[in-house]
């Protein structure tokens, strides 16, 4: 074993050391060949060399530099240096799913207050539920959450664009769960929340709008009840964006103008407005922002465990 | 540069060569440029013939300049830049200067404030598209508007005056009292700033003296419906992000909605920033939650529920102060 090591050690040197000799060679040849430093050369008289020994001395000395370069890449060293990138790429690789597996947790961990609103809202709805209904329920939001936390990390990085709300896509498989979990009756409640919370966030939106309209162009009261009137009327699913517009985005130095629902609220302003919001859609136009896009998630939700969830 | 070059000369020598005998030559190469690089024991650095460097003269290096701040040079600065919108030309420190034969002097002028004049115009035209102003009604607001601004111009060159030319050393204690006086009196020209057509103006005054009580009526119902609408928006946009949180039922955002359009804040309808402070709006929302009846409140929701309202209740509350800064409310209600 020892001499198999011994062995292994030598031939692992052997290349180098044979690269080093030659390149060492090669620079002793060089000394004689080009004789001393230029400075020198005015008092020290060349050596009288006949041009066929300097022919004879430039072959050996690019044989030796030859060798010493093929020393270097030996099918054995390539193969050496094969296996050192595959190892290097393995742990590169290990190490990058442990870094994921970490981040994975840490997100699953985040998402906790989400999962035990998402369980509030259920037991709000269904009522009183049995305790085996309590536990798959309880096991498929832990699921979720899990599944989000890996899409999560799966978006990091990546160029998708759009919008990755992490609340809805809880939701969405909780409430896949639910369906399949609860009674019927049960179920009939729970989509009738769902439907009236999603209602609330709409009306929430237009509001928001004809808020922003009102601050940019003084709108009457009758003015903003039009406007709200129109909006709730011809309502499209893309303009819940406007719940997203927390002041953040600038554009010209205003905020976005919702140019998107101008057909709801150009027919109710004065023709001074109109002047006023065609130039304010020019400067900042909202429908060139989505405002909605990346990764959205604000973290909050109920702070402690439903210990009924776990009976 | 000569360094750019070899670096150069050497990439392109690298092109074309096996991995390792690149590696060799780069180790090579950087053990004779290295020194090149680091100037040696010379200390000259990174430096070629062509290379023209400038030394810092004497007492007006970098490390020494930072400590002082000239007070009637950032005066505007801290005045104007961060009201939001507000356009300053000319002034100390707004950038304008007067070449003369003897040099380049600073303009010292009055800033003009064409924020005012448009925040004024628009609510002339406001009062006007609900009232129907006579043209006699219309020139006294416009001559109280232009006497407020003028006014106000005063008032803020005052406290300006105080600081042309005063320079202070942010590392002296001295210093820094002085600074803080600045920073106190920059505070006070902004509430001037954000008030400047309230209670108290002319524009106000006249605007109650001029109208009669039918245009007066009118012009108070829709600042009434739109103070409302204003707290409308704040309260279902936090109910919202309160949705989110905790869960709550159709039954249970009614009563908390009610509750709050019930307790309906002064909140300032004029002049607010164009750029919304969610934060601020959230937090004087949850203000507003711990006004109501705490007992009713926690019956709206379940124990669990009430765990975290509870708690951004509590968050409300401590942020009074800092709302009672941020210029929600009425200036009157936010002083008590």
């Amino acid at each position: 074993m020892a001499e198999r090591m011994r062995q292994h050690r030598r031939q692992r040197g052997r290349p180098l050391v044979r690269a080093v000799a030659s390149l060492f060679g090669a620079a002793l040849f060089i000394g004689t060949v080009a004789g001393p430093p230029r400075e020198l050369a005015a008092q020290v008289p060349a050596p009288v060399v006949p041009a066929p020994a300097v022919e004879l001395q430039l072959d050996i000395l690019q044989r030796a530099l030859g060798q010493g370069l093929e020393a270097l890449f030996t099918p054995e060293a390539a193969r050496r240096k094969a296996q050192g990138d595959a190892a290097a790429a393995k742990a590169q690789g290990d190490a990058q799913a442990a870094q994921q597996k970490q981040q994975m947790r840490q997100i699953e961990q985040m998402l906790q207050p989400a999962v035990r609103t998402e369980l509030e809202i259920i037991r709000q709805a269904c009522g009183d539920l049995p305790s085996a209904v309590r536990m798959k329920l309880r096991e498929a939001a832990r699921q979720a959450a899990a599944q989000v936390a890996q899409e999560w990390v799966g978006r990091q990085g990546q160029r998708t664009g759009g919008t990755f709300d992490a609340r809805a896509l809880l939701h969405q498989r909780i409430a896949a769960a639910v369906e399949a979990a609860v009674e019927p009756e049960a179920v009939a409640a729970y989509h009738r929340e769902s439907a009236a919370r999603e209602m609330r966030r709409e009306e929430a939106a237009r509001i928001r709008i004809v808020a922003k309209v009102d601050e940019h162009l003084d709108l009457t009261a009758a003015q903003r009840e039009a406007i709200l009137a129109d909006l709730r009327q011809r309502w499209q699913a893309s303009w819940i964006r406007e719940l997203f517009d927390n002041g953040g985005v600038v554009v010209n130095g205003q905020r976005p103008a919702p140019d998107y629902a101008a057909a709801c609220i150009t027919p109710h302003l004065d023709p001074k407005q109109q002047e006023a919001w065609a130039a304010w859609a020019r400067a900042a136009s909202g429908s060139q922002v989505n405002i909605a896009q990346g990764m959205r998630f604000d973290g909050q939700g109920l702070q402690q465990d439903d210990e009924w969830w776990k009976r | 540069m000569v360094e750019a070059m070899s670096a150069r000369n050497a990439r392109q020598a690298l092109d074309g060569m096996p991995h390792r005998a690149g590696v060799l030559v780069v180790s090579v190469m950087l053990v004779l440029v290295l020194p090149m690089m680091t100037g040696g024991s010379t200390g000259g650095g990174l430096r070629a013939e062509d290379d023209h460097v400038v030394e810092p003269a004497d007492g007006v290096r970098r490390g020494q300049v930072g400590n002082q701040v000239d007070l009637g040079v950032n005066f505007d600065a801290n005045v104007f830049e961060q009201q939001g919108g507000w356009v300053l030309r000319g002034g100390v420190g707004g950038g304008r200067v007067r070449v003369t034969a003897t040099g380049v002097e600073q303009i010292t002028e009055a800033p003009t404030l064409e924020r005012a004049r448009a925040q004024a115009e628009a609510r002339l035209a406001r009062v006007d598209r609900l009232c129907g102003l006579t043209d006699a009604q219309r020139r006294a607001l416009r001559l109280a508007i232009e006497s407020d601004i003028r006014r106000l111009v005063e008032r803020i060159d005052v406290q300006r005056e105080k600081y042309l030319g005063v320079s202070v050393n942010m590392a002296d204690p001295e210093g820094q009292k002085v600074w803080q006086k600045f920073q106190q009196d920059v505070q006070q020209c902004r509430r001037w700033l954000l008030e400047l057509f309230d209670t108290g103006s002319l524009f106000s005054a006249v605007l109650g003296s001029t109208l009669d009580a039918d245009q007066t009526a009118r012009l108070e119902a829709e600042s009434r419906a739109r103070r409302t609408f204003r707290w409308r928006t704040l309260v279902e946009s936090v109910l919202v992000k309160l949705d989110d949180a905790i869960g709550l039922s159709a039954e249970q955002h009614a009563s908390l909605e009610a509750m709050l359009l019930a307790h309906e804040p002064p909140l300032r309808i004029e002049g607010i920033p164009r750029q919304a402070n969610a934060h601020a709006e959230q937090m004087l929302v949850y203000l507003t939650l711990s006004r109501v009846d705490q007992k009713a409140l926690q019956a709206t929701v379940s124990p669990r529920q009430w765990k975290t309202l509870a708690m951004f209740v509590n968050q409300g509350k401590a942020m009074q102060s800092w709302l009672e800064q941020q210029n929600l409310l009425e200036p009157q209600q936010s002083n008590r």
